[in-house]
C-alpha cells in the first residue's frame, strides 16, 4: 500500500481557456505537515478544492487513503477536517450553534467535542456573541474549530493563518505543530506566506501558475540552499587571480572593484584571507551568506519574492 | 435526514426573512375584511361573518400572501448557504446536496403549517376585533383546518420555483414576484380542466374550498384532476431534486463589492 495520505496523478483544471491547476502530482506523507506554498492565484486553493470533492478535476486522479475520492466521498471525507477559503458559518448563530449544526450532521453527540473544539482554539464555550459580531481572527479560529472538532485524520488547511494577530499565529502554528507531533495527524497547509511555512512544514511544494515545481522535504530543501562567501578586499580582480591560481577555485564573481563572491563549497575562508593578507591585500569584510527560502523560491519560479 | 433538519431549523434561528410570512399572513385578514368595508354599500355581503372571513383570508394566503412568502423564505434559506459561504462546509461532511434541498423544503413545509396555524389565530383575532359573527367551535375547527390545509398545499404547489429560484444565487426576489403572478392567475381559470388542474387551484380544491361560491366557478371542481395537478407539481419537484447539484463554484462566495456614498474618481 502507497505511504501517501494524498497522491494526485496529473490533476489538472481549467475554466475555459484558462488552466488553473496544471498535471499536478502531489505526495501528501502520513503523519507530515506538508506546506503547499505559491504566490495568490497560483492554484493553490483549486488544488485544495479538487482534493476535497468541491471542484471536479478536467482531468487526472485524486486518491486519499489509499483510495480514489471520486466514489469514495462517503468513507473518505468524514476522516478530513478542512478549512478552505475564508471562513463561512451562519451570521445569526453563535459561535456554539454554529458548530453544533456540524456536529450534529457529523453524528458527533454531546456538548464535548464543541466544548474541546472551542478551548482548542481559545473562544469561548456558549458565548453570546453572534458570528456577525466575530473578529477575522475569531472566524478564522472558529473555522478551525470546525475542522478538528470531529478528530480528523488529515486535515486541509487553506491559508489558516489569514486574519491573525501575529499572536495569533504563533498559537495556530504551534497548535498545527502540536496535532501532527502529540496525534500524528497529516496536515497539508497553504500559504503565500514564506516564513510560516518554513517554519511549520516538514515537506514543501512549490506550486506557481498551476504547476507544482518542486516538492522536497524541508531538510532536502536547506541542502539545496547554496551558501557562498562574500570578501571585501582591496583589489577584488587580483584576489580572484589568486584563488584561483593558488587554490584552485573556479566558481566566482567579481561583482565590483572590491567584492568578490565566491561560490566555491570547497573554499576554506580562513586560509583564503590569509593568502589575501600575505600578497598585501586589505582584507576589511569576509562573511558567509547562506540562501534563505525566499531565494529558494525565487530561483524556481524564476521571478519576484512571495511575501 | 433528520439532523439535515434539526439543522436547518436551527438556523432559522433569529432570522428577520421570517418577519416576511408573519406580516403578510397577519395582513391578509385585515386587508380581505378591508376590502369588504370599502365596497360599494350595495355590493357588500350583508351576511359577511366568520365564514366569509375565513375563506376570503384562504383565497388571499393561496393567491398571494403565501406564495410570495414562502417562496422568498424557502429560497433565501437556500440561497444563504452560497451567500454566508456555508455549502463547502456542508459539502465536505460530506451532506448529500439533494437531501439538503429536501431538508430545506421540509423546513419550509413546516413553516407553511407554523404559518397556517398563526393564520387562523390572527384571522379569529381581526373577526373578533371586527365583531363578526358566526364564530362556534364547528366552524373554527372546519375553516382552520381548512386554512392550515390550504397553506400545505399552497407551499407544495411553490416547491418547484422555490428550488430554482434559491439555487439562482440572489433570485428568490424574483421567484417570489414570479409566484405572486402565478398564483394570481387562479383568477382566470374558472371552469375546464385548468379549474381543477392548475396547480394553485388544486391546492384550494384538496384543501375543500368551494371554488364555486368564491371564485365565480362556472362548473363543479373535479378532485381527481386536482389530485392530477398537484401530482404533476410533486413530480416536478422531484425530478429537480433528483437532478440537482452543486454548481462548479460552490462554496465561493462572491462578495459584492459595496459601493459607499461618496463620489467616485475614475482612475484612483
Amino acid at each position: 500500500m502507497s505511504n501517501y495520505i494524498i497522491e494526485t496523478r496529473g490533476l489538472t483544471k481549467k475554466y475555459g481557456e484558462q488552466t488553473s491547476v496544471s498535471k499536478l502530482s502531489l505526495h501528501v506523507r502520513k503523519g507530515r505537515i506538508y506546506g503547499l506554498l505559491g504566490r495568490n492565484g497560483a492554484g493553490k486553493t483549486t488544488t485544495m478544492r479538487m482534493l476535497l470533492g468541491l471542484t471536479e478535476p478536467t482531468s487526472g486522479d485524486v486518491k486519499i487513503f489509499g483510495k480514489p475520492l471520486r466514489g469514495n466521498e462517503k468513507k473518505i471525507l468524514p476522516r478530513i477536517g478542512s478549512l478552505i477559503e475564508s471562513p463561512g458559518f451562519y451570521p445569526n448563530l453563535t459561535g456554539t450553534e454554529n458548530l453544533r449544526i456540524f456536529a450534529d450532521l457529523r453524528g458527533l453527540k454531546g456538548p464535548k467535542y464543541i466544548k474541546n473544539a472551542m478551548e482548542l482554539v481559545n473562544l469561548p464555550y456558549k458565548d453570546k456573541k453572534l458570528f456577525s459580531q466575530y473578529s477575522l481572527g475569531m472566524k478564522q479560529r472558529l473555522a478551525i474549530a470546525l475542522a478538528v472538532m470531529h478528530n480528523p485524520e488529515l486535515l486541509i488547511l487553506d491559508e489558516p493563518i489569514n486574519g491573525l494577530d501575529p499572536i495569533g499565529i504563533a498559537e495556530v502554528r504551534d497548535f498545527i505543530r502540536n496535532l501532527c507531533d502529540a496525534t500524528g495527524k497529516t496536515i497539508l497547509i497553504s500559504s503565500h506566506i514564506l516564513s510560516e511555512i518554513s517554519l511549520l512544514a516538514d515537506d514543501i511544494g512549490i506550486i506557481d501558475h498551476g504547476v507544482l515545481l518542486e516538492e522536497e522535504s524541508l531538510e532536502e530543501l536547506e541542502k539545496k540552499n547554496g551558501k557562498y562567501f562574500r570578501f571585501t578586499v582591496s583589489n577584488a580582480a587580483a584576489a580572484s587571480g589568486l584563488l584561483q591560481d593558488r587554490m584552485g577555485i573556479r566558481n566566482m564573481e567579481i561583482d565590483s572593484s572590491t567584492k568578490l563572491t565566491v561560490r566555491d563549497s570547497r573554499l576554506d575562508a580562513g586560509t583564503a584571507v590569509r593568502l589575501f593578507v600575505d600578497e598585501g591585500l586589505t582584507v576589511s569584510d569576509a562573511h558567509l551568506y547562506e540562501d534563505t527560502l525566499e531565494d529558494y523560491f525565487k530561483k524556481v519560479t524564476g521571478g519576484e519574492g512571495i511575501a | 435526514m433528520r439532523s439535515i433538519i434539526k439543522g436547518e431549523w436551527r438556523k432559522l434561528r433569529r432570522c428577520q426573512i421570517l418577519l416576511v410570512g408573519i406580516v403578510a399572513l397577519a395582513l391578509c385578514p385585515v386587508v380581505q375584511y378591508g376590502s369588504q368595508l370599502v365596497m360599494n354599500p350595495e355590493l357588500r355581503d350583508p351576511g359577511y361573518n366568520f365564514v366569509s372571513l375565513f375563506n376570503s383570508v384562504i383565497w388571499g394566503n393561496t393567491q398571494i400572501f403565501l406564495p410570495i412568502s414562502l417562496v422568498m423564505i424557502g429560497g433565501w434559506i437556500i440561497d444563504r448557504e452560497n451567500t454566508n459561504d456555508t455549502m463547502k462546509n456542508l459539502l465536505t461532511v460530506p451532506v448529500s446536496y439533494p437531501g439538503l434541498l429536501g431538508g430545506k423544503l421540509t423546513i419550509t413545509v413546516i413553516l407553511s403549517l407554523i404559518f397556517g396555524v398563526y393564520s387562523v389565530f390572527v384571522t379569529l383575532l381581526t373577526g373578533t376585533a371586527a365583531g363578526l359573527d358566526g364564530l362556534s367551535p364547528a366552524v373554527l375547527a372546519g375553516q382552520g383546518a381548512q386554512v392550515i390545509g390550504a397553506a400545505f398545499n399552497t407551499c407544495l404547489v411553490c416547491m418547484p420555483v422555490i428550488l430554482i429560484f434559491g439555487q439562482m444565487r440572489g433570485a428568490y426576489l424574483g421567484g417570489s414576484l414570479l409566484t405572486f403572478f402565478l398564483g394570481y392567475c387562479i383568477l382566470f381559470f374558472k371552469s375546464g380542466f385548468m379549474l381543477s388542474a392548475y396547480p394553485f387551484s388544486a391546492a384550494l380544491v384538496l384543501a375543500g374550498f368551494d371554488m364555486q361560491e368564491y371564485n365565480g366557478a362556472t362548473e363543479a371542481t373535479s378532485i381527481p384532476l386536482a389530485f392530477l395537478g398537484m401530482a404533476a407539481v410533486i413530480a416536478l419537484t422531484m425530478a429537480l431534486l433528483l437532478f440537482s447539484h452543486p454548481g462548479s463554484k460552490t462554496g465561493t462566495a462572491k462578495k459584492k463589492k459595496k459601493r459607499g456614498r461618496g463620489r467616485r474618481y475614475p482612475g484612483r
